[in-house]
């Protein structure tokens, strides 16, 4: 019984619409696609350009905060569902890839895997109680969730409690992902983003984009499209909480040591969020750009202003993002656009 | 066999009964009327069926298959779509993306989607527009989306809940020669409207609603002469004048 017997669409001339050309907006310009051809040249050869490890740190910086938007946009931009407890993919994959390595020595990219594989299960289970709540409360709720997590890493020896987790230092290679040049975590880091767009810009174009933005746009209305909300809602989560925990297990070998503060506190769950909404909600480039932008100015404040610029940056970007709520709530890909229609 | 079937549905709110033992059939390819004054219960009846409401008794039955209690995604998938009395279009998105999320539902691949939706649009006259933001549209265009968003999911029964409301003459002119013809093309028809000149000549049937209670149903011409009817609408003394 799924499919209705009068069929409706014998009466309006069933895929007339075939022979017509492709509607305009669907085909790529040549000149985006130039613009896209050169910016991924550029960034291939950046490391041999700038070879000083500063410049080349900022840019796995930009890479990895992007990738964590990027993540966050699927379920708080496209979805519209704002969570405020995405810190607890990062810290999972952090901690499960750190731990393993330095206990059984297990290679990261395995570490990732089982860190992806937890953010899965855990996603499902803070997912699937949370979705009941609407709005403002959904947002509090992943807090809580994040704020337990935090507590619990802190209280657990283990996982090396408020002090956290020193990765051991191995010789130099891809399997222990460990390197003392900073290219090939550049690469690396590139590759999961660009992997995590590539993936969004499928998602956009796919059934699974147009019921996310419906359900941003009015819940019940999709309801009555046939759409569950709750499912679909897990499944941005999902989405959300494995580019998370990549950049989590990343981190975690970038730096080499992770502790709960710089990993599973809120603060870092709102990093993403402001970087998702300065840069325009629900847009394959947005997190790109706010991730810039972000990146750029607390390097840039503390490089000039140095210890004492402390929190600069964010003073600025709170400011900023003030600016965009108020004037452009598209973010600075709506700026963008806006900027773009006026030139036609 | 009726392809709905609302058996003694009732729906409370509290101590006030909204539905009280309501039944109803609609056959395969009908276009059946409800009216009743404000307040009669008709959108609590829509929102029953369609399963945004959780009836306290009786049942609903598609094609034989109990529906009752199903959630709204459930009845849409079984074949039941519906418009609001408010509109709820998707404002952020575009008209083609509006009717594309409805297309989906039965859609096995993007392309399939966006064919049917772009066939849609086309039967309802809003294809020039597709590319429009759906906030940017007048009134009587968000109506019309939203309809043609319900019909891109295929129903085999489409609930109209007030479609009229806000529009000019010619506008519902146009409403009911797209509505004559969705119901030609075999989807039945269950719709609530106001507006009486529109509602007696396209109704096959008409049920009359009142305080919760079904007061009427027969074919339009008689339920216009009855009685209780025109009691409920303009109260007591005017039935006497009536007769």
């Amino acid at each position: 019984m799924s499919q209705p017997q009068g069929d409706i669409t014998g009466q309006w001339a069933p895929g007339a619409s075939r022979t017509q050309p492709l509607e305009e907006g669907t085909r790529r310009s040549p000149l985006k696609l130039l613009a896209l051809g050169a910016l991924l040249l550029f960034l291939l050869i950046y490391p041999w350009i700038f070879t000083l490890p500063f410049q080349q740190h900022i840019a796995i910086l930009i890479f990895l905060n992007a990738l964590m938007a990027v993540g966050w946009n699927v379920l708080g931009g496209y979805t519209g569902q704002v969570s405020l407890g995405n810190t607890i993919f990062f810290g999972v994959g952090a901690y499960t890839s750190a731990v393993l390595l330095k206990n059984f020595l297990i290679s990261p990219w395995g570490g990732m895997l089982v860190g992806i594989a937890l953010s899965v299960v855990l996603a499902i289970l803070v997912g699937y109680p949370c979705f009941r709540l609407q709005g403002h409360y959904f947002a509090i709720a992943t807090i809580a969730v994040g704020e337990i997590l935090y507590t619990a890493v802190i209280n657990t020896q283990e996982l090396g409690a408020a002090v956290g987790i020193q990765l051991p230092i191995l010789p130099e290679s891809w399997i222990n992902m460990q390197f003392h040049d900073k290219a090939p975590y550049y690469y690396i880091s590139l590759s999961f983003l660009t992997l995590a767009m590539l993936v969004v810009y499928k998602i956009e174009r796919s059934k699974l984009g147009y019921y996310f933005r419906a359900i941003k746009e009015d819940q019940e209305g999709a309801r009555a499209l046939g759409i569950n909300p709750t499912n679909y809602k897990l499944i941005a989560f999902i989405i959300s909480a494995i580019f998370t925990s990549m950049a989590g297990t990343f981190y975690a070998q970038y730096i080499t040591f992770i502790d709960p503060y710089s990993t599973i506190y809120l603060m870092v769950s709102i990093t993403m969020c402001l970087i998702a909404v300065l840069g325009g909600l629900g847009t394959l480039w947005g997190p790109v750009i706010g991730a810039v932008v972000l990146i750029g100015l607390s390097e840039s404040t503390r490089v000039m202003l140095g210890g004492t610029g402390t929190a600069v940056d964010l003073l600025i970007y709170g400011f900023l993002v003030v600016a965009v709520a108020v004037y452009q709530p598209n973010g600075l890909m709506g700026l963008l656009n806006s900027l773009r229609r006026r030139r036609k | 066999m009726a392809l709905l079937e609302v058996d003694k549905l009732t729906k409370r709110f509290g101590g006030l009964i909204a539905n009280d033992q309501v039944s109803l059939s609609l056959a395969e390819g009908e276009i059946v009327g409800l009216i009743g004054p404000n307040g009669a219960g008709k959108t609590t009846l829509f929102n029953c069926i369609a399963g945004f409401y959780k009836p306290d008794g009786g049942s609903i039955r598609l094609n034989g298959k109990d529906i009752t209690g199903q959630t709204p995604e459930q009845v849409c998938r079984e074949g039941i779509a519906r418009t609001f009395q408010i509109v709820r279009v998707f404002k952020g998105m575009t008209v083609l993306d509006n009717v594309m999320v409805g297309a989906y539902l039965r859609a096995r691949s993007d392309a399939e989607a966006r064919r049917n939706a772009l066939d849609v649009l086309k039967f309802t006259g809003l294809y020039p527009k597709k590319d429009m933001l759906a906030s940017s549209l007048t009134i009587s265009d968000k109506k019309r989306l939203e309809l043609a968003r319900a019909l891109a999911t295929r129903p085999k029964l489409l609930m109209l809940d007030e479609a009229m409301a806000g529009l000019n003459p010619t506008e519902c002119q146009e409403a009911v020669e797209i509505i004559r013809t969705i119901n030609r093309a075999g989807v039945a028809i269950l719709m609530v409207e106001h507006v009486m000149e529109i509602i007696m000549p396209i109704s096959q049937r008409i049920i009359v609603l009142d305080y919760g209670k079904k007061i009427d149903e027969d074919i339009p011409e008689r339920v216009a002469k009855n009685p209780e009817v025109i009691k409920a609408y303009l109260g007591e003394k005017y039935v006497a004048r009536g007769r």
